[in-house]
């Protein structure tokens, strides 16, 4: 199963990999903005999930979570977002344009892993 | 400077580390600062909104890579570029928790910039006093520097 990373931060997107790769997720695609990962979902059109973060340069994840459910092609993809956006009105607001999950940074390992399970059905 | 300002901080840092880094850290005495301090890396966030200002994570190089290896799970010993990316995303997340508990005010922050380099000096604006929370613990000392600026002053 191949999972989209989109983080501005190489470092977030590690700890992610590193998280990932030890539930056996071993087929991560990178992003670092969001227009970054519509590119990369149009180059990779198996992607089965994507790990968005909110604040990065270019597009943020709010506007690019609104792009992939605007899309007939990947809207049925389930994006989680993963950012430091801890306020409810950013967490509503992210379901309401269609987030799967939502993990709030600081997050440990086995919070990750217990919401990838829950949304793959792993 | 109100207190509700400066705990969001102090309370967002030792819950970061405990959850992202499982290290325990102890904050010191806050002291206004008088002097810029000298530092290796500095992670800094910009504050607009109703109040506004910056926060500044510094830290001396020892400590940035102990900090940095426990934030990512794997030994860090170059003092590179990655180093700064990963200072500059721990302050991200520190400062955009602290958020959620500056109640009653609207604040946004910026992306983080990064300064890297030996025994540099981050001055910050003159009208505003620093806070700073020294923080102590097995990764070693760092110092967090807070200045806000309330918006109708």
């Amino acid at each position: 199963m191949k999972i989209l990373l989109v983080d501005d931060s190489s470092t977030m997107r590690r700890i992610q990999a590193n998280t990932l790769n030890s539930l056996g997720y071993t087929e991560l695609v990178q992003a670092e903005d969001g227009s970054d990962a519509l590119k990369k979902l149009a180059e990779n059109p198996d992607v089965a999930l994507v790990l968005l973060d909110w604040n990065m340069p270019n597009m943020n994840g709010l506007d690019c979570l609104k792009a992939i459910k605007a899309s007939p092609t990947t809207k049925a993809i389930p994006v989680m977002m993963v950012t430091s956006e801890a306020e409810k009105t950013k967490i509503i607001e992210a379901v309401q344009a269609g987030a799967s999950n939502y993990l709030v940074k600081p997050f440990d390992a086995d919070s990750l892993k217990a919401k990838i399970t829950a949304l793959m059905g792993g | 400077m109100k207190a509700e300002y400066i705990n969001p901080f102090l309370k967002s840092t030792i819950e970061t580390f405990a959850t992202m880094l499982k290290k325990k850290i102890v904050p010191g005495k806050v002291y206004l600062r008088l002097e810029p301090h000298n530092t290796d890396i500095s992670g800094v966030i910009g504050l607009s909104g109703d109040i506004r200002g910056a926060v500044v994570m510094a830290y001396p190089k020892e400590t940035a890579l102990k900090v940095v290896s426990a934030f990512i799970g794997e030994a860090v010993t170059e003092f590179d570029a990655s180093v700064s990316d990963a200072i500059g995303e721990l302050a991200n997340i520190i400062i955009g928790y602290a958020k959620k508990d500056l109640t009653g005010i609207s604040i946004s922050i910026s992306l983080p910039s990064v300064i890297r380099g030996a025994n540099h000096l981050v001055d910050m604006p003159k009208n505003a006093p620093v806070v700073c929370i020294p923080f102590s613990g097995e990764c070693g000392d760092f110092v967090i520097e807070v200045s806000i600026i309330e918006k109708d002053k």
